[in-house]
C-alpha cells in the first residue's frame, strides 16, 4: 500500500508529511471536543441546568478546528509545490542528460510532465498523509471512548479493519486497470496528436472522415476503460460505505440499547451516536484517495523509471586539437535490425570539405549520427586526433562539433533570441550579415526584422526558408568539425550555390563532412566518399581523381547534368 | 471567440448532455434517496434518544433499530446507483466532446495549425475535456439532489420542531449551498482561468524543449533549458498554491458555517424550550436532524474549487465545438478534365502574394513552374484545393468555378504533394492506404516501385507493416518524401499538383520517379513546381514564378 521508493523520493521533506499527520489529528480532537461540547450543553439545559458556557467553549474549538485546516492546508500546498517542481526538472534534467534517447516517446514525457505530475502530487500529498491518519484516527478514537463504553469501542474498532482489507481484495485488479487505462490516456492523446498534425494530408486524400471515425473509435475505447475504472472504484467505495455506516449503525444500536437500559447518559448516548461515524471516515478518506494514489503511484513509477535509466555512454577525455578524423573497419546495426546498416567502413576525414555521397537508404546519415555521438554502440575505431570518439566526453565534444540535418528543430523563438541561443553575445550587426548570407535578410524584416516569431512548428515559414534560418543560426557558432546532412535540399539554385560556397569557406579551417545527393555540390571538396546499398565505402578520391576513371561517381554524375540539360 | 458569462457557458455545456437528460432524473432520485439513507442513521438514532425523553411518537424501539440499519446499509447502494448514472453520462459526453472537437478541427481544414499550437489542441482534446466531467458528473446531480433533500429535511423539521428551527435550516442551507459557493466561484474565476492558461503555456513550452533538446545539447544550453522548465513549474505553482489556499480557507468557512448553526439550533431550541414552546425531546430531535442534513451543501460549497478549472476548460473547449466551419462548399462532381486560371490575385496591396496569374492545364499535360521559395507558389497550390480563395480572378475546372464543387469532388479529382509529408504513427501500409483505403498489397508495391521507394521498404525486417514512430526519425527525408510519393500514385487522382516531389533524393531515384510519372501522363494532368532544372525536365511548357508573376520560361 506505500512504496517505499515513492517515500525515498521525498527524502528531506518527510517532516511534513509528519507535520499535516499532525495537524489532521488536531483537527480531529477540536472536532470531536466541539461535538461532545455541544452534547454537554443539551444535556445541562435538559437537566435544567445553565449550559452557555459549554457553547461557548464549542465555539472556541470550531475556530480550533478551522485553524488546524488551515494550517494543514498551508503544509500541504507546500509539499505539493516541492514534488511537482521536484518531479518535472528532475524529469527533463534526465530527458536533456540523456539527449533525448529514452525509453517514452516525447508525447509521454510531455505527459508525465503534466497529468502525471498532477497525479503524484496527489500521490504525496493526499494518499499519503491519509494513509497515517487513517492509522492514527480510530486508535485515539478508541481510546477516547474507552471512557464511555468498552462494549462500544471496541466494536467500531474492530469493524475499522474491514476497510484496508477491502482495498487490499480490490488493489490487484485495480492496479491492472490503472495500467491499462493510462497506456490508453496516453495513446488517445497520441492518435489526436498525430491526426490533428497530418490534417493537410487527410485533407487532400479525403480520408479525414475515416480518421474521424476511427477517433470515435478510439474515444469509445477510452470511455469504455474508463467506465471500467469506476465501476471498480464505486464498487470498492461502496464496500467501504457498507462498512462504514453499517458499522456506524450497530455501533449506534449498541448505544442506544445501552442507553434503553439506562446505561448512559443523555449526553454519553447523543456524544456516541454523534461521533461514531468519525471512526470510519479516516480510512474511508485513505479508500478513495487509494484510487488517485494508483495512478499517482503509476506515474511515479515511470518518472523513477526514467531517472534510474542508465547515462548515456560517455567517456572522460577531452580534446586538445582536432584536426583529423580516422574511421577503421566501422560496422553498425541498428537495434532491431537484423543486417548491419555499416559495413566494415573506412574513412579519413581531414580540414576541409569531405563529401559522403551514396544512394538515399544507403546509410549515410547513421554514419553522421555515429559520428556527432547520437547513435552509440559501434564496431570498429573512430580515432579523432588518436582518441577514441567513445572515450571522448559528451559535452567535450558537443563544443567541437554539430550536425545540421533537413529534420533539427527550430526553437520557438524569435529570431534574435535564437541567435542569442545558438551564438551569446552576438550582434545584431552579425545577425543580418548571416540572414543575408543565407539570403533571408529580406524575408526577415518584412516578417517584422529580428523580433519576429515563426508560429510553432514553423508553419508560417516554407521547408526551404526554415532551413535557411537555421543554417543562419548554426552558421553563427561554427565548430571544428560540422556536418551537413542534406542541409541544401530543399532550397533553390541559387541559394544552393551560396550555401554550399558557404560550407566551402567554412571548411578553410575546420573538418566539414557534406552529405548530398547532389554530386554537383561534393566538386570542389578534398576528398568525396561514396557508400553503397550495403553501407560500405566503394569508392574514394579526389573529385579529379574519380572524374579522370570510369567511376560511378563520373557515371552518376553526368547522369545529373544530363537531366539538367534536358530541361 | 465569444465572450461568455457563467449563464452562457452553463447553457452551452448543458446542451450537450441531449437525450442524456432521463440519466440525471434517474440519478437525482436515487441520490435523494441515498442521502435519505444516509440521514436516518442520525434522524432514528435521535428519535430513539428522544422517545426515551418522551417524545410521544409512537413507534417501537425495535422498528426504529431496524430502520437504523437498514438505512446504514441501504446508503451505500443507493449511493452507487447514483454515481454510475452521473459517471455513465459524464463519460458518454466526454466522448461525445472529444468527437465533437475533433469533427470541428476537421472542419476547419488545413488551417488548424494556422492558430493553435498543437500542445494547446492536445490539451483541448486531453485534459480540458477530462476537466468537464466535474460538471457533468459531480455538479448536476448534486445541485437538484441538495434541493429535494434539504427541502424534505425543512418540512420535517417544520413539522417536528416549529417555524423557527425551520428558518434556521433554511438559512443554513441557502448560505453554506449557495452564498459561500457563489463567493468562491467569483473568487477564484479569474485564477482558474489563469491557471489553465498557464497548464497549456507549459505544456507547449515542454514540448517544445523536448523536441529541441538536441539543440540543447549541441549548443551547451541545458543549464538555459532547465532553468526555464524550473521557471513553468514555478509559475504554475505558484497559481496553484493560490487556488488551494482559497479552497483551504472556504472550506473552513464552510466547516466554521456549520458548527456555528449547530450551536445556534441549540440556543434557539433551548430558548424555546425554557419558554415552554417546545419539549426537551423536540430539542434533541432539531439538533440530530440539522447536524445530519449538511451532506448534500456542503458538496456544493466544495464544488467551486474543481468547477472553476472545469468552467474554464469549457470554454476552450466550446470555442472549438461553436465556431462556424470556415469551409464553404459547393455540391457539384466532376470527373476531371481541365482547369484554367484566369486572372487570379491573391493577397492585398504590397503583400500581393499572387498577381494576375492565368494558366491552362489540359489532361494529357505536364506543366512546369519555376520558382524560388517564396515566390509565391505554395500559395498558388493551394488555391487549386481551395485551401485559400483568391482575392480576385477564377479558378475554374471543367470551366467551372472551384466554389461550384464539393470538397469531396475536389479530393478525388486534386491531389497535392506537398514538401513536407507527414507520416502517421501507423503501419507503412496504412500510411499508404490514407490516399486508397481498399488498396491490395499489389496495389501498394505498384504505388511504392513507381515511387522508388519499394526496395527499400521490402529491405526493412517488418516490410509494409513497419511502424511511423512519433519523430518519425526511423526514416529520412528521402524517404519521407518517397512514401508521400507512394501516396500520391496510388491515389490514382487524375490531376497531381506536386511541389518539389524530388527535392530529396538522388538523381538516379529522381531520373526513375519522373519516368514514372510520364508513364501515368496519359490519362492524367501533372503540374510540376521545382526550382530545379532536371525535375523540369519531363515538362511540355514551364512557365517561371517570380515575385507573383507568372511568364512563359
Amino acid at each position: 500500500m506505500m512504496d517505499k521508493n515513492l517515500l525515498a523520493y521525498i527524502k528531506g521533506k518527510t517532516h511534513l508529511l509528519i507535520l499535516i499527520t499532525l495537524f489532521s489529528f488536531l483537527s480531529l480532537v477540536a472536532s470531536v471536543g466541539l461535538t461532545a461540547l455541544l452534547c454537554l450543553s443539551i444535556e445541562s439545559f435538559y437537566n435544567g441546568n445553565d449550559g452557555w458556557w459549554y457553547l461557548l467553549f464549542a465555539l472556541g474549538c470550531a475556530i480550533l478546528v478551522a485553524f488546524f485546516h488551515i494550517g494543514k492546508s498551508k503544509l500541504t500546498s507546500s509539499l505539493a509545490d516541492y514534488v511537482s517542481k521536484k518531479v518535472r526538472d528532475d524529469t527533463y534534467e534526465k530527458y536533456v542528460r540523456l539527449e533525448g534517447h529514452c525509453p517514452y516517446t516525447a508525447q509521454e514525457i510531455a505527459q508525465l510532465s503534466s497529468e502525471g505530475v498532477e497525479q503524484l502530487r496527489l500521490y504525496y500529498t493526499s494518499y499519503l498523509p491519509s494513509f497515517f491518519f487513517a492509522m492514527l484516527a480510530p486508535i485515539s478514537l478508541f481510546v477516547m471512548f474507552m471512557f464511555f463504553s468498552w462494549k462500544v469501542a471496541i466494536l467500531y474498532l474492530a469493524c475499522v479493519p474491514l476497510i484496508p482489507m477491502s482495498i487490499i481484495m480490490v488493489s490487484k485488479w485495480a492496479k491492472k486497470i490503472f495500467a491499462t487505462y493510462w497506456d490508453k490516456y496516453i495513446s488517445l492523446g497520441g492518435a489526436y496528436l498525430d491526426s490533428v498534425s497530418g490534417m493537410k494530408e487527410l485533407l487532400i486524400f479525403h480520408y479525414d472522415k475515416q480518421m474521424e471515425e476511427k477517433m470515435k473509435r478510439d474515444s469509445e475505447e477510452f470511455r469504455k476503460i474508463t467506465m471500467k475504472v469506476l465501476v471498480m472504484q464505486l464498487a470498492s467505495t461502496t464496500i467501504m460505505d457498507v462498512v462504514a455506516y453499517g458499522g456506524a449503525a450497530v455501533g449506534i444500536t449498541l448505544t442506544l440499547l445501552g442507553a434503553n437500559n439506562g446505561e448512559f447518559s443523555l449526553f454519553v448516548a447523543l456524544f456516541l451516536c454523534l461521533v461514531g461515524a468519525e471512526f470510519f471516515l479516516p480510512m474511508r478518506a485513505l479508500g478513495s484517495a487509494f484510487h488517485v494514489a494508483m495512478n499517482g503511484a503509476t506515474s511515479g513509477k515511470k518518472v523513477l523509471g526514467l531517472l534510474k535509466e542508465a547515462d548515456l555512454p560517455s567517456g572522460n577525455e577531452t580534446l586538445s586539437s582536432f584536426t583529423n578524423i580516422d574511421i577503421q573497419n566501422l560496422s553498425f546495426a541498428y537495434k532491431d535490425s537484423k543486417s548491419k546498416t555499416l559495413q566494415n567502413l573506412n574513412i579519413h576525414l581531414e580540414k576541409g570539405l569531405n563529401a559522403l555521397i551514396g544512394e538515399t537508404g544507403s546509410g549515410k546519415s547513421t554514419l553522421a549520427k555515429i559520428l556527432s555521438k547520437q547513435l552509440f554502440g559501434y564496431e570498429g575505431s573512430i580515432k579523432i586526433n588518436d582518441k577514441e570518439l567513445s572515450s571522448i566526453s559528451l559535452s567535450d565534444f558537443h563544443s567541437r562539433c554539430f550536425y545540421l540535418s533537413s529534420d533539427s528543430f527550430l526553437l520557438h523563438k524569435s529570431v534574435k533570441e535564437a541567435f542569442l541561443f545558438y551564438c551569446p553575445n552576438l550582434e545584431e550587426e552579425r545577425m543580418w550579415e548571416l540572414l543575408e548570407k543565407v539570403s533571408m535578410a529580406e524575408r526577415i524584416k518584412e516578417a517584422g526584422g529580428l523580433d519576429y516569431l515563426p508560429k510553432e512548428g514553423a508553419s508560417d515559414l516554407s521547408g526551404g526558408e526554415k532551413q535557411r534560418l537555421l543554417l543562419a543560426y548554426y552558421l553563427s557558432s561554427p565548430r571544428d568539425f560540422c556536418i551537413f546532412d542534406e542541409t541544401t535540399s530543399n532550397i533553390d539554385k541559387e541559394s544552393e550555390a551560396i550555401i554550399i560556397k558557404m560550407t566551402e569557406a567554412l571548411a578553410e579551417s575546420r573538418i566539414v563532412l557534406l552529405i548530398s545527393h547532389r554530386l554537383q555540390n561534393a566538386l570542389n571538396a578534398r576528398m568525396v566518399y561514396r557508400i553503397d546499398s550495403n553501407g560500405t565505402i566503394k569508392e574514394s578520391g579526389t573529385p579529379s581523381d574519380l572524374l579522370s576513371k570510369e567511376s560511378e561517381f563520373k557515371k552518376a554524375l553526368s547522369f545529373e547534368r544530363l537531366g539538367e540539360a534536358l530541361a | 471567440m465569444k465572450r461568455r458569462n457563467v449563464f452562457t457557458l452553463i447553457k452551452g455545456m448543458l446542451s450537450l448532455v441531449g437525450k442524456h437528460v432521463w440519466l440525471i432524473v434517474l440519478a437525482v432520485i436515487v441520490g435523494t434517496l441515498g442521502f435519505f439513507a444516509a440521514m436516518g442513521i442520525t434522524f432514528f438514532a435521535g428519535l430513539s434518544i428522544a422517545n426515551g425523553l418522551g417524545l410521544g411518537i409512537s413507534i417501537s424501539f425495535g422498528l426504529l433499530i431496524a430502520l437504523i440499519l437498514i438505512s446504514g446499509f441501504a446508503r451505500g447502494g443507493l449511493r452507487f446507483v447514483e454515481q454510475y448514472l452521473n459517471h455513465f453520462m459524464a463519460f458518454t459526453l466526454l466522448a461525445d466532446v472529444r468527437n465533437k472537437v475533433f469533427h470541428a478541427l476537421r472542419k476547419q481544414g488545413s488551417k488548424v495549425l494556422d492558430d493553435r499550437s498543437k500542445g494547446d489542441i492536445l490539451s483541448i482534446l486531453q485534459s480540458d475535456t477530462e476537466s468537464l466531467e466535474v460538471f457533468y458528473a459531480h455538479t448536476i446531480t448534486p445541485f437538484f439532489i441538495a434541493i429535494f433533500v434539504e427541502t424534505g429535511v425543512l418540512i420535517a423539521l417544520g413539522l417536528l420542531c416549529g417555524y423557527q428551527i425551520m428558518l434556521i435550516g433554511l438559512a443554513s442551507y441557502l448560505i453554506i449551498g449557495f452564498l459561500v459557493p457563489t463567493l468562491f466561484y467569483l473568487s477564484n474565476r479569474k485564477l482558474g482561468k489563469e491557471y489553465r492558461k498557464a497548464l497549456a503555456e507549459s505544456e507547449s513550452k515542454y514540448l517544445n524543449h523536448i523536441y529541441g533538446v538536441r539543440e540543447v545539447v549541441t549548443f551547451a544550453h541545458q543549464e538555459d533549458a532547465k532553468k526555464e522548465i524550473a521557471k513553468v513549474s514555478s509559475t504554475l505553482n505558484a497559481i496553484s498554491k493560490k487556488l488551494n489556499d482559497k479552497a483551504a480557507r472556504f472550506s473552513s468557512i464552510t466547516n466554521l458555517l456549520i458548527s456555528l448553526f449547530d450551536i445556534l439550533v441549540i440556543i434557539v431550541a433551548t430558548l424555546l424550550y425554557q419558554n415552554g414552546v417546545i419539549s426537551s425531546a423536540t430539542t434533541v430531535m432539531g439538533y440530530a436532524i440539522i447536524v445530519a442534513s449538511f451532506g448534500p451543501v456542503v458538496a456544493l460549497a466544495n464544488l467551486p474549487g474543481n468547477l472553476t478549472m472545469s468552467f474554464a476548460s469549457a470554454e476552450r473547449v466550446l470555442d472549438i465545438v461553436e465556431a462556424k466551419p470556415q469551409e464553404k462548399e459547393g455540391g457539384h462532381t466532376f470527373v476531371f478534365d481541365s482547369l484554367k486560371l484566369e486572372n487570379v490575385e491573391f493577397g492585398y496591396n504590397e503583400n500581393k502574394i499572387l498577381n494576375n496569374v492565368s494558366l491552362a492545364l489540359h489532361k494529357g499535360e505536364v506543366i512546369g513552374i519555376k520558382g524560388k521559395s517564396g515566390s509565391g507558389k505554395s500559395t498558388l497550390l493551394k488555391l487549386l484545393l481551395r485551401f485559400e480563395r483568391p482575392t480576385s480572378g477564377k479558378v475554374l475546372y471543367n470551366n467551372e468555378d472551384i466554389e461550384t464543387y464539393s470538397r469531396e469532388a475536389l479530393s478525388s479529382n486534386v491531389v497535392l504533394f506537398s514538401q513536407s509529408t507527414y507520416l502517421f504513427q501507423m503501419s507503412y501500409a496504412d500510411n499508404l492506404r490514407i490516399a486508397k483505403e481498399d488498396a491490395t498489397i499489389e496495389e501498394l508495391k505498384e504505388a511504392c516501385k513507381k515511387a522508388g521507394i519499394l526496395d527499400y521498404i521490402e529491405k526493412t525486417p517488418k516490410g509494409f507493416d513497419t511502424i511511423v514512430n512519433d519523430r518519425q526519425d526511423n526514416l529520412s527525408t528521402g524517404e519521407k518524401q518517397r512514401l508521400g510519393l507512394a501516396r500520391v500514385f496510388l491515389s490514382g487522382a487524375p490531376l497531381l499538383l506536386l511541389d518539389e516531389a524530388t527535392s530529396n533524393v538522388d538523381a538516379k531515384t529522381e531520373a526513375h520517379i519522373l519516368k514514372s510519372l510520364l508513364e501515368e501522363k496519359e490519362d492524367k494532368a501533372i503540374l510540376l513546381v521545382s526550382h530545379r532544372d532536371s525535375t523540369l525536365s519531363i515538362c511540355d511548357k514551364i512557365y517561371t514564378l517570380e515575385e507573383g508573376f507568372l511568364t512563359n520560361a
